[in-house]
Order: structure tokens, then C-alpha cells, then sequence
């Protein structure tokens, strides 16, 4: 009986323990990962959220930024060894809702995260969780917001109207099906976030790599010129790249001459190294990071290596036999090697080229084009110059522009953003931009109607969000 | 060194015993009896049967031919005749000297059966809930199989699925339909108590098919029997019970006066069970011109394409031939069991070892497994048991599924011009133009492999506080360590890309204390109380280190430590727990009125605080109609009883920290940490809840020579917890949830029957289940599809397959009329996409154009196939003459699709590649007829679209198992000083009917039943041949 009541005792002890334990033994956070509960405590993990959506944007964009800014368009062709249902359907033309490519998820991916960091960091400062720390907040909200800028700027001009979404999900619960807005909607989001950027960000951060592969006052600026004159205003692009041009101490243009063997010149490292004088906004990959990179080689590069493209006859013959830029982007066998050393390139360790999104040539040829728009030729011209005397070629005389039309000078800045700017993921935009599209595009592949310049949106995107509407060419 | 000088003792003490049986034997005196002994149906001669006088004790046993001597004394002496099998029976043989006795056979009455279910156990004939069960003698005749196989087609309504023919593959087991739609919906299995882990697991950070599931570490020649709990009686597992729960008993020394030492060995022969057709060269060449010239209208310049006597592509190479081989298997066991002569103390011990190399070349699979089980008595009111059971696993695989560096699906796709070896050299050829990795060059040159050892078991305490309350604590663990490698030589890649190899190493474990109250009580001898009251608290813990590295200076060295840069890693701790409070109320009046109640509540970390906590009832009630007077005089059944139940069960499988949210690492940005978002919260998940209501017969005629059990089932499951996919515009592809509802409606069926009795005797047993699935709302009521082939649909099946529906070929360009103005002649066709879209031309498929706008796009998608099937099933069947026995298993399931996938790839030509043998009857010129469309490369009309033309019957009928037992006879057997031998011959997977072009039409690529039944090129079945050796000391 005493041995009964020991183990009566022991079970009613259990039993007591059992349910005071209740509380305890059902909860656990996790560990190795951060909870809701204490993350967005440090300005620390604000600053790696940031940084978090930088690696997004590398995957987003490396390299399916050449497959949005060039594979529809007439720098580049078919490279018949290696046919892959993505490049082929594209420079074809046969733009479909099926193409992996079509996908806006990454990006989308980016856009979140940067509505996190937005949200998040103001709840921290009213929190004052930033007390003088302001010029932290401002750095990591300001490139939140020009990150959002660009997403949307990049997506818009694929695929026109976009669910506009500005804040992150906070619970599962919460309503997914957004429906898209009318570009005017987006432009305006656009230049809403820009002013927020251009509010904070400053002109320059250290080490320079910090100034050129991320956000900056001028990245901002390239993606108002951009954005203007995307939208034909041509006055404000000239104000916003006049805003870049002046600030001389961060950005000038490279050099073709200043090494005896063109691969070792400012110019040439400017995209295999990265991070040159003439860089402005580039997305950085580094192999020793965890081995990342950009997949440049799986597009472009020696023939070898099997890449989806290679140069279009089109764009060769645009080059001048004196003009330099032509053997830094290709070679003899039509490889384009624009982005990797032309001797030593070891593909697996050296394919964390840089993604450059915006460089001093493409704002200054984007001013052009503006300037030409508000016929201010001559100075237009003397930018086409700049390009030309610096790729060897000689410079345009006034008794030769002076006879041309707006038009043609259009065509002629065009044609030396296409040299100067080949493979950069810009033509296609180009195209798009100055209403040209048709004319270039319809012998090469048959392009004829303005709605399929929009892409269609992913079908899987489509099936899960019912308040989707497909893009009328698609329909 | 204990264990060893044990067995040696046994080893003695059986031998001792044996001989001084056959000295009592020998020795003659007067008052002597002689006799033998017969069996009373057949007639044959019984030998070793024992023979005892029931007042001494002492005994003989009969020899060869039946007979037997024996020394008798005392009045009225009774001899006791006992034999296993048999009714025991005693014989007054005063008076005779010489006398023949005859023994019937016992065939157990099966409602004398125990059946566990769960906490405890109930006779057969009590059970008030639906169970399944099936003897470990059952699955014994499937000797190189798991767990998952020997189950298949033996209990009704539980649907099986093998992922791949590979050993330890993973399994989609269902009771009862897919009463869930996430992604590990499996039943909670119970092993001697325990819950152990069976969860599936994939093979390391690689683009893979193949799936492993955890039950492989259980021995199945160690299960003594299974149960199936299928119904709402479920809810005393509550929570992880919505998929049925598996209760895996194994054996024990109980009973056993005397030790036996058992030893098995089976050696295999086994073989690719079924090919996939695909084309020789000459085929594939044509094939490939056609390609290219569709595509680009100029003729191919590939070498092995148009030079058929280059030295490199002069052959045609049958690569199923070179990557799969006829491989020698072979399992041993050994076993001894016993008990002391008071039943004080019994033991079970075993040791396997199983070397199963599988049909692709350079694979091999070696596991071992011991258990220790030991039940002991201190006193009258305390007793313990322990149970331990170990495993390890060392398996050296290739990859499956769809991707580059899968084997099974290179071997497919393999370009059979290409010659695995340079003719010149003899060397291996890794890489074939285009970068093309040789499929056998892969097989010998990287490394996968997974490594795992498990150790399972629990203790526990019983003590009887009363005459019939008891008090039962045990403390369960299941612990397990795996390491999964993997390695790509720079040989087999791309110019260029890195070699890569990568390492998992995962380190999980569950611990489980549990109290349990039992409590029984009788009422003037004709009302039975039973209680139970019970707590139970486990914690699961899962640390798992990744890590991956690239650039390996060469391929001698392929650990972690070689790669120069580490390109991924990471580690990841996860814990959750549950907590139980449950009891159980059975009662019954004479046994023949018998209700029980069941509650129980779950309260789980994984959900909100609001949400933490589930409760889960359930109730049960029978009739065992036989026993009123009234049926018992109508003389026709042995045994009847019919059962109705009704219950909750739950199901938490989610993430754990899914209601939490969470954000982590993904490396680095400019040198600096980068965090993103891993997971959006959602405070409000809540437990899934499955309602199930469930009547059920069980009744046997003829002495039990026929048994017939059927159950009616309705099951409804609410607030779906999965992870739904969202559109992309959110950032994130799923989020956690609870959505929608669905329910399975199902009637199953067993047979067992005694059909003949002798002198052959035959026994099957015939099950037969028919489910209905529904899907009953989704969130807004808007279809789901999780993948491009599947979809979720009100009023639809879970998971049915959603595409273009094919009506035929275009034969020629003109046939192609959409609307066709008969004044003008004027033809408006079909066109693909949009309104801008191609016009589709000869050779081309029919779409059928579902809204009639003369555009082929997302609006014409339909429903083309179902994966679930209509009725499933098996039939067992022992033909037993002699000393001979016959054992077949036809298993069979009819009414679902499959989804082809293997062959879309295969078609749709996205790369360099072969094709399947369709392409033989494809289009090629203006006006020919046929069901194949024109072959062009990167299939730029999209013939090959998610479309009915992938959708196959896999209606299937399979011989799973036969074999052919020979017991030796006993005389040579005892001397040979052996108590029992069987040897046997069996053929597994020998047939299967049916009309799938695949591999196998089981095909289950995923667990999760809203993506079920797309084929992706596993690793495919094979047929074996075996034989088998088993002995009794």
C-alpha cells in the first residue's frame, strides 16, 4: 500500500508538472532562421534586408536582363550550335505566355522585399530604434525606394499595366488577387519613389565600390533620365542628366587608349572587372561571395561555350573599320565577348561578370536624343562626338549633321547607342522608346503590331490570380 | 561478449532437449502404448507431434510416419496430443494398447484474434472501429521487400504507391483517398508504441526524382503484425491521425517455452521489370532530320546526325542495355526468441543484413538491422518491456528524374549513334557534342550516396496499482543520423562549369514519455468497463547542416574539403512539439453490445497561441448480433457483428514556424550580410479536421470458413492546411494556410475464405476498395493549380490532370478550317494563342477549341484524366498440399490516369535527343493520317502541350508476387537436428497487365495528391527471382 501511495504521488506530481509545463513545451522559435519577433529590432538587420534584396536583383536580372533588353531586338542573333526554347521563341518573334522568361516573379521577389524594408524602417524609427542614426535611414530607405523604382520601371515597359503593389504581405490571410493599374498609375508610384529616393540618398558612399553597386543620388538621376525619356519628357531628362553630367568627381568617361593592349584599357575592364569611372548604377557579382554569378556566359561569349547569341550581322556592319568598341564586343567568329577577357578567361571562376544597369554613355547618348528632340543639335552631335573620337572613329561635321533631319539624327544617335551600348539590354528598350521598333524589326522577324511590343504576362501568373487580364496582342 | 555466451547456452539447451526427447523415446517398459497419429481431414500422417500423459508430464513425440510409443501409467490415463495447428486433444486410452488418434485442424477462430488498436489492445470481435490488419506470416512471402510493397493489395482501402523502384524508395501510402493536400500527408505510423519518423526524404541539394522513405529501416522480417486504423476511432492518435494511423507490432518471445533460433536467406535474381520504347539510329536519325528541317528548312550539319559511318556514331546503341543490369541480391536474417518456463521473462532477438544492388549499373545498397526486444516480470504488479531496434544503410545511387544528370533519364535520351566508349582508345566518353553527358560515364564518375543509421525503440514501466488499474509510463525515442553526398566531376559538365559537390548531414530525433491509465471494471458479470486516461508529450528536433562547394581541383578527392569555394551553406535547426491529454471509455454488455469514446486533445507548437490547441472525439458502438438467441438458432453464422463509428482526427503538417513568418540568410551583398524574407506568417493556421463516419459488417459463415467484412465510409476534411501558391506579384510563390474542404466517400471490401480444404488446401483473400474523391470549396471557390498539370476544382476529384484536349492531326495544311464562308471559299483558321497567333498547318495537332472563338489558348484547357483511381485492390491466394505451398498476390488498380511526362520530354525535343518510339508513326507529309504530330524542334506550335495526348490509362493488374515453399519433411529435418526448413522459389513484379507506356503505371512523382500522378522518369521498377532458405533450430 506505501509502494501505492509513492506512485500515487508521483502521478499527481506528474500530472501537475505535465500541465504547468503546458505553456512552455509548445513553444519554440526558431533558431537558425529569424521570426517576425526579432527581426526588424536592429538597424543592423535592416541594412541586411537591404542588402537582401540586392541579392535578389542579382537574380533577377543575371542574365535575364539581356533576354528582356535584347533578345527581341537586332544586335543579336541565333547562335545556331546551341537553339534553347527561350532565345529562339524571342528572336522570332513567337513571344508566348508559356516562356519562362515571361515570368515576372524575381522582380516582383525584389519589390517585396524593398516594401519590407520601407514599412519596416519607418515602424523602426517611430520606434527610435534610428535615433541618430538618421543618415542610416535615410541610406536603406532611400535605395529601398530606388530599388522599387527600378523594378517597376523595368517591368512596366515589358509588360505596360502591373499590380502596384507597395506594401509586403503581412499575413497569409491577407488579399493576394491585386489587380494591374494603368502605367499612368505606375509612372506616377515611379517618380513618387524616386523623389523619396533622391530625398535621402547622397551622391557618394566609401569604398567607391559601395558608390557604384549601389544606390546613389546618381543612380537615382539615371533612372529619372531613363524614366523621362521613356515617357517623351524631354525637358526633365535633360535636367536630371545634366544633374549626372556635373557631378564630375564621381563620374567620367573611360578611355579606349590609356593601355597598349586594348583588354588592359579603362575601357574593357570597365565591363569585365566592373566598377569603372563611367559606371553609375551596376549590380555586383563576386565569385568568392558564395560563388555567385551572373550567367553572362551562358548568352554571350566564345562559341564554345555553347551561349544562346551571338553578334547579328546587322550590328556589325554598323561598326566602322577603325572603331575600337567592335573588338572589344565581339570577335572574328561572331562570338560576343564584350564582358570577358579576351585571353585567360577561365569560365568557371570569372563568370561573376557585373550587371551594369546604367553608365555616364547611355545617360549621355539618353540626353542626346533629348537634346536632338529639342533641337539642340549641335550639342547632341557633340555628344554622338564624344562617343566616336573616343572609339577611334572620326568626329560628325556640322556641314554633314546640318543637312540631316530630326529623324535621321534620331537614327544616327540611335545607331551609336547601338554600338556603344550592344549587349547592355538597351535596343529593345531604344526601339520601343523612339516608335522604331517596327520599322527595324519587321524584316528580321516580322514584327508588325505596337500591342506585341507589351510581353505577354506568365500563364501560371495568370491562372492563379483570376483578376488578371492578358495583354490584348496575347489574348 | 553476453549476447554470444547466451546464444551459446540456448544453442545447448535445445540440443539437450532434443536429445532427451528421442532417449525418453527409446526407452521401453511394459504398460506400453502404440499408436499414431492422423490428420482427421486428410489423413495424412503426423510426425512430430507431441504425445504426453496428462498425469506425468512426460511425453514422445511421433516420428516420421506418425507413430509413436510411449510408456503409460496410473488409472485412467489420458494422453495429451498437441501439435501446432491443431486442436489440442486428450484421449482416455484405458484399455488399448494400440490405438489411432486423429487430429483436426485448428483453424483459429478469428474472432479470438487480438488486434491492437492503439493504447492497448481488443479482441477481433470487440473492435467497434474499422481496422485492417495483416499477419507478419502475410508479408513473409515477399522476402527482399519493405515494409511499403509487402502491405500492397492486403488491406482494404489502403492505397500504396511506390515512388521508384529503387530499395528504400519512398511511398505515397493512403487510407481511404487523399483526405489531405499537403505535401506529407502520410499516416502516422506506430512502431511496438512509438511514433516513429516517416517522413520522406530526397537525396542532398541535386536536381533529383528519387525519394527514400524511412520505414526502409524496419526489418519486415521482424513485424509481427500490422494494423491499419482507418476510421474516425482514430481520434485517440487525435491530431496526426486524419490520414489513418499504422500500428506495426513487432514480435516477441512470448509463449515460447523454449528458445528457437530462426535463420533465413534469400538470394535474388533481379532485372528491369519493363522497358520504354525508343528509337534505334537509323529511326532517330530520321527523326532528327525531320526536326531540324521542320524547324529551320535547312537539312541538319550535325556529323553523327548525317555521317552513319563515322567511326564515333556508326552504331546503334540500345542504352537500356548498357545502363541496366541482371544484379545478384541477397538478405540474411537470424532470430532467436524464447521465454523462461513461467513466462516471467521472454526475448526476441534478430539481426539482418540485406545487400540489395539495384538494376542500374554501379549502384549498390547494403543495409543492416538488429532488435532486441525483452519483456520481464519483477512482481506480481510491476513488469517492464524494452524494444530496440537499430539500422544502417549505406546506399551508392545514381540520380533519376528528369534532369541533365539523371541516369534514367539519359539512358532514355541518350542519342543512340553515340557510342559510350571511344572506338579508337576504349576510353569512356563523359561528355558527347553538345555537352551531353554520357549516361554511363555518369553512373561511374559521380557520387552520390546516403549513409544513415537509425536507432528506434522505447522502455516501458507497468505497474498494477490495483487488481485492474494499471499504470503504464514508457519513454520512446527515435533518433537518426543520415549524410547525403553528392558530386559532379567537371567531366560530365558543360565547358566551363564548375565541378560541384555538396554534403547534407542531418541529425534528427523525436522523444516521446507517455502515462497511461487503464482501468477494468465488471458489473454483475455482464457489464465490461475498460478505461484509459493518458498524457503524452513528444518533441521532435531536425539540425541539418548543408554545405556546397564548387571547383574541386579534380575528381579523386570529391568531400566538401576539396572545392574552393564554398558556395552554399547552411544550417538549420527546427523543433516542435506536441502535447496530449486523451481517454478512452469502452463498455459492453455480455459482449454483445459494445460501445467505446474516445477524446483527445493535441495541443501543437507549430500554431498560433490562439490556435495551439485540438480536440478530437470520437465515438463507436457494435452489435454482435450472433450472439442474440434468436440469430443464434437461424445456425448461420459463426461470427456477426456490425459496427458503426463516428470521429474527428486532425492533421498539423506545416512548417514549424509556419504561423511565425520568418526571414533568413541568402548570403552576402558587396561582403555585407543579406537577409530576405523566408516565410509570410499566418497567426491564424489552424489544425485541419477530418470528420469520418464509418459503418462496417464483419460476418463468417461455415465454421468460419468464410469471412466478409465491409465498410461504408463518409470522410469530410476541413480548413486544408497547406501551402497554397499565390501569385507571383506577392514576392513569394506559397504561403501557409488553411483552405478549402474536400470529402472521400468509399465502400471496401474483404473476403477471406477457406475454398478448399484438402488434401489441397486453399485460402485467399480478396479485398476490393472504390473511393470518390471531391473537392467540396477552395478559396473562392477559384480553381488551384499548383503545377501545369494538375488543378484543384470544386466538384472535381483532388489533383485532376488540366490541359488542351487533342482530337487528332491536321493531315493537310487545308484542313485547318475554323469557319469557311461557303459563297467566298474564304477559310478562317484556327489559329495558336491569340488572335495574332500562327495558324496551325498539316501535322499539326486538333485542339478542340472549347468556347468556339477559333483560338487555341487558356480558355480551351479542360479536364483530361483523373489520378485517383476508381477501385484499387488485391487477391492473395495459398494453395497448400503437402508439405508444398503455393503463395500469389495479384494486386490491381483501375480508373486513374497518368500523366507522361517522361515522354513529353522526350518529344517535345527541347535538346538534343532521342525520342520515344511514337515518333515512328509521326506526320511528315501533306495528307498522311496518323495520331503523332510533326516532329520539329523547340516545337514552336506546341504540339506538345499539357494535353490528353500524355494522359494514359494506368489501369493495372500486376502478378506482384508468387512463391513456391517446400517444407522438408520432418524426419529429414530432425536429422539434421532441425525443429523446421522451408526452402522456396518466388518471382516478384513477374506481370503487369496493362495499358501504360511508361516504365510502371504506379507511378507517384509526388506525395502531395494535388500533384499526383505525373510520371517524371524515376528510377523504374524491377522483376526479381528468387530463392529462399529458411531455417528452424
Amino acid at each position: 500500500m506505501k509502494f501505492n501511495r509513492t506512485i500515487n504521488g508521483l502521478l499527481s506530481l506528474l500530472l501537475v508538472l505535465g500541465f504547468s509545463a503546458c505553456k512552455k513545451a509548445l513553444e519554440f522559435n526558431p533558431t537558425t532562421e529569424y521570426s517576425n519577433a526579432n527581426f526588424w529590432k536592429e538597424t543592423s538587420q535592416a541594412t541586411a534586408a537591404l542588402n537582401g534584396a540586392y541579392t535578389l536583383l542579382q537574380s533577377a536580372l543575371g542574365p535575364e536582363g539581356v533576354y528582356y533588353g535584347e533578345a527581341r531586338a537586332d544586335n543579336i542573333a541565333l547562335n545556331l550550335i546551341s537553339l534553347n526554347t527561350e532565345s529562339l521563341n524571342l528572336l522570332t518573334n513567337n513571344v508566348n505566355s508559356s516562356l519562362r522568361i515571361s515570368n515576372w516573379n524575381q522582380l516582383y521577389a525584389v519589390v517585396n522585399q524593398a516594401n519590407l524594408v520601407i514599412k519596416n524602417t519607418k515602424i523602426m524609427k517611430d520606434n527610435g530604434i534610428y535615433s541618430n542614426k538618421l543618415s542610416e535611414y535615410n541610406q536603406v530607405t532611400g535605395q529601398a525606394y530606388a530599388l522599387r523604382a527600378l523594378c517597376y520601371f523595368n517591368m512596366t515597359r515589358l509588360w505596360g499595366d502591373l499590380p502596384l503593389v507597395t506594401e509586403p504581405l503581412k499575413d497569409a490571410t491577407d488579399d493576394y488577387y491585386i489587380p494591374r493599374s494603368d502605367t499612368s498609375q505606375v509612372y506616377i508610384q515611379i517618380e513618387s519613389d524616386l523623389d523619396s529616393a533622391s530625398n535621402r540618398l547622397v551622391a557618394t558612399y566609401s569604398p567607391s565600390i559601395y558608390t557604384k553597386a549601389q544606390f546613389t543620388l546618381g543612380g537615382v538621376n539615371a533612372i529619372y533620365t531613363d524614366l523621362y525619356m521613356w515617357r517623351h519628357q524631354y525637358d526633365k531628362a535633360i535636367v536630371s542628366s545634366q544633374k549626372i553630367i556635373t557631378n564630375t568627381a564621381n563620374y567620367s568617361l573611360t578611355s579606349l587608349t590609356d593601355a597598349s593592349v586594348l583588354d588592359n584599357t579603362s575601357y574593357a575592364k570597365m565591363f569585365t572587372t566592373g566598377i569603372s569611372s563611367e559606371s553609375i548604377f551596376e549590380i555586383d557579382y563576386n565569385f568568392s561571395e558564395r560563388g555567385k554569378r551572373s550567367f553572362y556566359i551562358q548568352v554571350y561569349g566564345d562559341l564554345g561555350f555553347q551561349p544562346a547569341f551571338q553578334v547579328s550581322e546587322q550590328l556589325m556592319t554598323k561598326f566602322s573599320p577603325n572603331d575600337l568598341r567592335a573588338k572589344i564586343a565581339f570577335d572574328d567568329r561572331r562570338a560576343i565577348n564584350k564582358f570577358f577577357e579576351k585571353t585567360n578567361f577561365n569560365r568557371s571562376q570569372m563568370d561573376d561578370k557585373n550587371v551594369i544597369i546604367y553608365r555616364l554613355s547611355d545617360i549621355l547618348l539618353l540626353r542626346a536624343e533629348a537634346l536632338n528632340k529639342k533641337k539642340r543639335v549641335p550639342e547632341a552631335i557633340a555628344i554622338v562626338n564624344q562617343m566616336k573620337v573616343r572609339a577611334g572613329e572620326v568626329a560628325l561635321l556640322p556641314a554633314y549633321y546640318n543637312t540631316l533631319t530630326e529623324n535621321q539624327i534620331e537614327n544616327l544617335i540611335l545607331d551609336e547607342r547601338s554600338k556603344e551600348l550592344c549587349f547592355e539590354g538597351k535596343r529593345w528598350f531604344d526601339l520601343v522608346r523612339t516608335g522604331k521598333a517596327i520599322e527595324v524589326m519587321q524584316p528580321i522577324n516580322g514584327l508588325s503590331d505596337p500591342q506585341n511590343y507589351l510581353w505577354p504576362i506568365y500563364l501560371n501568373e495568370i491562372r492563379l490570380n483570376p483578376l488578371l487580364k492578358q495583354n490584348s496582342y496575347y489574348q | 561478449m553476453m549476447i554470444k555466451k547466451r546464444l551459446i547456452v540456448l544453442l545447448s539447451l535445445i540440443l539437450v532437449t532434443t536429445f532427451s526427447f528421442n532417449l525418453k523415446a527409446q526407452n521401453v517398459s511394459s504398460g506400453i502404448v502404440n499408436g499414431k497419429v492422423v490428420d482427421e481431414l486428410t489423413g495424412e500422417l503426423l510426425p512430430g507431434v507431441s504425445v504426453s500423459l496428462l498425469s506425468t508430464g512426460k511425453g514422445v513425440m511421433t516420428d516420421k510416419d506418425g507413430k509413436f510409443r510411449i510408456q503409460i501409467e496410473g488409472k485412467n490415463p489420458v494422453l495429451v496430443f498437441n501439435y501446432l495447428g491443431f486442436k489440442k486433444t486428450s484421449v482416455n486410452i484405458t484399455g488399448q494398447t494400440d490405438i489411432e488418434v486423429k487430429l483436426s485442424q485448428d483453424l483459429i477462430k478469428l474472432s479470438e484474434v487480438t488486434v491492437v488498436v492503439g493504447y492497448g489492445t481488443q479482441k477481433k470481435r470487440e473492435v467497434t472501429g474499422a481496422i485492417g490488419s495483416v499477419s507478419g506470416d502475410q508479408m513473409e512471402t515477399h522476402p527482399l521487400g519493405d515494409i511499403n510493397t509487402s502491405l500492397q493489395g492486403k488491406i482494404a482501402g489502403l492505397q500504396i504507391t511506390s515512388n521508384s523502384g529503387e530499395p528504400g524508395a519512398g511511398a505515397t501510402v493512403r487510407i481511404r483517398g487523399a483526405s489531405s493536400v499537403n505535401g506529407s500527408s502520410q499516416p502516422l505510423y506506430i512502431v511496438d508504441g512509438v511514433p516513429i519518423n516517416t517522413e520522406i526524404y530526397s537525396g542532398g541539394r541535386v536536381n533529383d526524382a528519387s525519394t527514400f522513405s524511412p520505414l526502409a529501416d524496419i526489418n519486415p522480417s521482424d513485424i509481427e503484425s500490422v494494423e491499419v486504423l482507418k476510421d474516425g476511432t482514430a481520434s485517440i492518435y487525435g491530431s496526426r491521425a486524419s490520414n489513418g494511423v499504422i500500428i506495426i507490432t513487432t514480435k516477441t518471445g512470448k509463449n515460447l517455452k523454449k528458445p528457437v533460433l530462426a535463420f533465413s536467406a534469400n538470394t535474388s535474381m533481379t532485372e528491369l521489370g519493363r522497358t520504354v520504347g525508343i528509337l534505334n539510329a537509323p529511326q532517330w536519325r530520321s527523326a532528327y532530320i525531320d526536326a531540324i528541317y521542320n524547324s529551320t528548312g535547312q537539312m541538319t550539319t550535325k556529323v553523327s546526325v548525317i555521317d552513319s559511318l563515322h567511326p564515333y556514331y556508326s552504331k546503334s546503341i540500345d542504352w537500356h542495355d548498357i545502363m541496366y543490369r541482371q544484379a545478384l541480391q541477397y538478405k540474411a536474417d537470424v532470430n532467436i526468441s524464447g521465454g523462461s518456463k513461467d513466462n516471467t521473462i521472454n526475448y526476441y532477438l534478430s539481426a539482418g543484413y540485406k545487400n540489395l544492388d539495384p538494376i542500374i549499373r554501379e549502384t549498390k545498397y547494403k543495409q543492416g538491422t538488429a532488435t532486441a526486444k525483452v519483456y520481464y516480470t519483477f512482481n506480481k504488479s510491476i513488469s517492464g518491456s524494452s524494444a530496440f531496434n537499430l539500422s544502417t544503410t549505406d546506399y551508392t545511387r545514381i540520380l533519376s528524374g528528369l534532369s541533365g544528370q539523371s541516369v534514367v533519364y539519359q539512358a532514355l535520351s541518350t542519342m543512340p549513334v553515340y557510342n559510350p566508349y571511344d572506338p579508337l582508345t576504349g576510353n569512356i566518353i563523359p561528355l558527347f557534342e553538345g555537352s551531353k553527358p554520357n549516361p554511363l560515364a555518369i553512373a561511374q564518375l559521380a557520387a552520390n550516396g546516403i549513409k544513415r543509421s537509425r536507432v528506434f525503440g522505447n522502455q516501458d514501466f507497468k505497474i498494477w496499482l490495483t487488481k485492474n488499474l494499471r499504470f503504464t509510463t514508457s519513454f520512446g525515442i527515435d533518433y537518426e543520423v543520415g549524410e547525403m553526398t553528392n558530386f559532379t566531376p567537371l567531366s560530365l559538365l558543360p565547358q566551363g562549369q564548375l565541378s560541384r559537390t555538396s554534403l547534407q548531414n542531418t541529425n534528427s530525433g523525436s522523444y516521446i514519455n507517455e502515462n497511461l491509465l487503464t482501468y477494468k471494471l465488471t458489473l454483475n458479470k455482464s457489464h465490461n468497463f475498460n478505461f484509459l486516461l493518458g498524457q503524452s508529450y513528444q518533441k521532435y528536433n531536425n539540425n541539418a547542416i548543408e554545405l556546397e562547394g564548387t571547383g574541386l581541383a579534380d575528381a579523386q578527392i570529391t568531400t566538401i574539403g576539396a572545392s574552393s569555394v564554398l558556395s552554399y551553406y547552411n544550417q538549420s535547426i527546427a523543433e516542435h512539439s506536441l502535447l496530449s491529454f486523451f481517454t478512452r471509455a469502452n463498455y459492453d454488455y455480455k459482449g454483445k453490445y459494445l460501445i467505446s469514446l474516445v477524446m483527445r486533445q493535441d495541443g501543437s507548437s507549430r500554431f498560433g497561441p490562439d490556435n495551439k490547441y485540438g480536440y478530437f472525439p470520437s465515438v463507436s458502438g457494435g452489435w454482435r448480433f450472433t450472439e442474440e438467441e434468436w440469430i443464434k438458432k437461424l445456425n448461420l453464422f459463426t461470427e456477426g457483428k456490425l459496427r458503426g463509428s463516428f470521429g474527428v482526427t486532425g492533421n498539423q503538417s506545416i512548417g514549424n514556424y509556419s504561423a511565425q513568418g520568418g526571414f533568413n540568410s541568402n548570403g552576402t551583398y558587396l561582403g555585407q550580410s543579406a537577409i530576405i524574407l523566408n516565410g509570410v506568417p499566418n497567426g491564424s493556421l489552424k489544425w485541419e479536421n477530418t470528420q469520418q463516419g464509418n459503418i462496417g459488417l464483419d460476418v463468417s459463415f461455415l465454421k468460419d470458413r468464410v469471412l466478409f467484412t465491409a465498410d461504408a465510409y463518409h470522410k469530410k476534411t476541413t480548413d486544408l492546411l497547406f501551402d497554397v501558391t499565390v501569385p507571383e506579384s506577392t514576392g513569394v510563390s506559397t504561403v501557409p494556410g488553411n483552405f478549402g474542404s474536400l470529402q472521400n466517400n468509399g465502400l471496401e471490401f474483404t473476403l477471406n475464405t477457406v475454398n478448399i480444404v484438402a488434401p489441397f488446401k486453399w485460402v485467399s483473400t480478396f479485398t476490393l476498395a472504390l473511393n470518390k474523391n471531391k473537392i467540396l470549396e477552395l478559396p473562392g471557390n477559384q480553381d488551384y493549380r499548383p503545377n501545369i498539370y494538375n488543378m484543384a476544382r470544386v466538384g472535381q476529384p483532388v489533383g485532376v490532370f488540366y490541359g488542351l484536349k487533342a482530337l487528332g492531326i491536321y493531315s493537310r495544311d487545308e484542313d485547318n478550317i475554323f469557319i469557311k464562308n461557303e459563297t467566298t471559299g474564304e477559310v478562317l483558321p484556327y489559329k495558336q494563342g491569340s488572335a495574332n497567333g500562327k495558324v496551325y498547318k498539316g501535322g499539326d495537332v486538333i485542339w478542340e477549341d472549347l468556347n468556339g472563338d477559333g483560338i487555341i489558348n487558356d480558355d480551351d484547357l479542360q479536364i483530361i484524366g483523373n489520378p485517383n483511381p476508381d477501385f484499387i485492390g488485391g487477391f492473395q491466394n495459398e494453395v497448400t498440399y503437402k508439405n508444398f505451398s503455393l503463395n500469389a498476390l495479384f494486386t490491381y488498380s483501375f480508373g486513374a490516369d497518368v500523366f507522361n511526362e517522361l515522354k513529353r520530354n522526350l518529344d517535345s525535343s527541347p535538346i538534343d535527343q532521342n525520342f520515344s518510339t511514337d515518333q515512328l508513326r509521326r506526320w511528315r507529309k501533306q495528307g498522311d493520317i496518323t495520331d503523332i504530330p510533326i516532329l520539329v524542334k523547340t516545337d514552336p506550335m506546341l504540339n506538345n502541350a499539357v494535353s490528353s495526348r500524355f494522359v494514359e490509362d494506368a489501369s493495372f493488374i500486376r502478378l506482384q508476387n508468387i512463391a513456391l515453399n517446400y517444407k522438408l519433411p520432418v524426419g529429414l529435418v530432425s536429422r539434421l537436428k532441425l525443429t523446421g526448413a522451408t526452402i522456396g522459389l518466388s518471382a516478384s513484379n513477374l506481370f503487369t497487365w496493362g495499358a501504360y507506356t511508361g516504365y510502371d503505371p504506379e507511378v507517384s512523382s509526388s506525395a502531395n495528391s494535388l500533384a499526383a500522378g505525373v510520371d517524371r522518369g524515376s528510377f523504374p521498377r524491377s522483376k526479381s527471382y528468387n530463392f529462399s532458405l529458411n531455417i528452424k533450430l
